[in-house]
């Protein structure tokens, strides 16, 4: 079941109607329902793409060079920025076989707060032998921003699931620079076999206000976090584990460590920097390691644009 | 019921970091830190113990509080549920083989000293696999059965973690024991508000932050140094 946010602890100071448009009037509830399958000739396709706006996907398209055979969407927010009393919800489902590659069209930026919070829940649904790649571009929460998110995995044994999310500190080059100055950052990404059985729980809160990420151990020197998280079957997780490496790079101010999830269900794998872009490109190659190790097809190289 | 002295008694010895369950060989991925030039001295290493004993208090002292007030009650099923709770949030590796093996010990010993037939049951159920056995969870049983209080629980959960740390920094950073002694003075001292902020938490509410110190845990779990396990 995903969270009624409103019950959430983290967010009770944050439960103000909105002033100018109230929680869950048209245009704040975002709803994606989106669906893969194979066709009965084996090329995946979206066969359902249920949208409101202000989120917004376009046809699926094949433009990965490595994969051809890939559909790739992104998706797009009409309304701008995420303000406060906004709600979105994303659900995806890969049938059975089937395999997509998911994104989004620029940064999601969280916008200053003075009422309420904004929400995101996601639903994910991968069947026997399906493949996802979820990599959208950073997130970015602004002064005073409140932001909760609840993604609920189903994931068969033998599907793979690359789900990675990127949280920069904040508009570190607006005015005089604006790092940690959220009120609430609350990323909660949870799995389940479809049989029910729990593979992992893993709630990130940061409160930077009430509770300095500073200190050593948690955002100590470094501006950017990505969170990536991979379900795949152990063999294939060992695999990738022994070809991934864990490091710090002081010179570069970049680091990263993988470990195993509870339960055999796959990795986790994390990386902090000082900006965004070499972050991205640390889970890009760690995302092309995936995707060889379960489809034998590298990533290929980034838009330059992106 | 229990004489105060007795009870005083029982709590310095489950709370002693010499307590016989395998404490002192983890450092909680400061071997790494240590090496990475990160902890050095002793305000980084106050930093470090601070970062680690947040996590403990918003996850393992949760689960075991749940607990604690279940073994009160008998209600095994949700003994068993904090249990995995704690196993769920756990993100890695090494964590979760630190919280089992000191668990499994915990329950070892208890089983040894004193007879208890819900601590017999849940030593069973960890050697037959039926659940993880993680260290709150079988201290939270301990506790219950030695009539001490849950917040002799959370100050025990909360100094061990502390102490586990510190006692790691004095062999492998330059600290002394005047300095290590001053910061576990200081963190416990602001112990009494973190209890109240989680006493009336639930599963839910379990949470961490500390994305530099899962990555250490995991270039530990990668590494070839070797003074503390993994």
């Amino acid at each position: 079941m995903i969270t009624d946010f409103t019950q959430c602890r983290e967010v009770h100071p944050y439960l103000a109607e909105p002033q100018a448009m109230r929680v869950g009037a048209p245009g704040k509830c975002g709803l994606l329902d989106l669906v893969f399958e194979l066709t009965r000739e084996g090329k995946s396709i979206m066969r359902q793409w249920t949208r409101h706006a202000p989120l917004i996907v376009q046809q699926e398209l094949y433009f990965d060079e490595a994969m051809p055979e890939m559909p790739c969407v992104y998706i797009l927010s009409s309304g701008g920025p995420n303000i406060d009393g906004d709600r979105y919800e994303n659900k995806f489902t890969l049938k059975k076989g089937a395999f997509a590659h998911i994104s989004t069209g620029a940064a999601t930026k969280i916008a200053e707060m003075a009422y309420n919070f904004s929400g995101l829940k996601q639903n994910f649904i991968l069947e026997e032998k399906a493949y996802l790649e979820y990599i959208p571009e950073p997130t970015i929460p602004c002064r005073n921003s409140r932001y909760i998110t609840d993604t609920v995995i189903e994931i068969a044994p033998s599907a793979t699931l690359f789900y990675s999310e990127i949280y920069n500190g904040g508009r570190k080059y607006y005015k005089e620079g604006e790092l940690f100055e959220y009120d609430l950052l609350s990323i909660c990404t949870r799995a389940q076999r479809p049989d029910g059985q729990p593979l992992f729980r893993e709630k990130l809160v940061a409160t930077p206000k009430e509770n300095p990420v500073r200190p050593i151990g948690m955002m100590h020197n470094y501006d950017v976090f990505a969170n990536v998280i991979v379900l795949t079957p152990e063999k294939d997780a060992a695999e990738i584990y022994d070809k991934t490496q864990a490091f710090i790079n002081r010179d570069k101010r970049i680091a990263a460590g993988i470990s195993y999830l509870p339960n055999q269900c796959g990795l986790l794998f994390k990386v902090l920097g000082e900006e965004s872009q070499p972050v991205k490109r640390i889970v890009r190659e760690f995302g092309s390691i995936v995707r060889m190790q379960i489809k034998g097809k590298p990533l290929p190289k980034e838009f330059v644009w992106r | 019921m229990i004489d105060e002295i007795t009870r005083m008694m029982r709590f310095l010895e489950f709370s002693d970091s010499a307590f016989p369950v395998g404490t002192f060989s983890f450092s909680n991925g400061l071997e790494s830190a240590a090496f990475e030039g990160i902890v050095y001295d002793a305000t980084t290493l106050e930093q470090y113990t601070y970062t680690a004993l947040q996590q403990t208090i918003y996850s393992d002292a949760i689960a075991a509080l749940i607990g604690f007030r279940a073994a009160a009650k008998r209600d095994y099923p949700l003994i068993r549920k904090a249990d995995q709770q704690i196993i769920l949030c756990k993100m890695n590796a090494e964590a979760r083989l630190m919280l089992t093996r000191m668990g499994k010990k915990m329950a070892e010993i208890s089983s040894q000293i004193t007879y208890d037939p819900l601590m017999e049951k849940w030593l069973a159920d960890i050697r037959q696999q039926l659940t993880p056995g993680t260290y709150p969870i079988a201290q939270a049983i301990f506790f219950q059965q030695n009539g001490l209080g849950e917040k002799e629980l959370f100050a025990t959960i909360a100094y061990g973690i502390i102490n586990m740390i510190l006692n790691a920094a004095l062999r492998c950073i330059k600290v002394s024991h005047y300095e290590t002694q001053h910061i576990l003075y200081r963190l416990c001292s602001t112990a009494h508000v973190d209890y109240e902020t989680i006493k009336d938490m639930t599963f839910d509410d379990m949470r961490v932050f500390a994305p530099e110190m899962d990555i250490l845990a995991a270039i530990h779990e990668k590494g070839k140094m070797r003074m503390f396990m993994n």
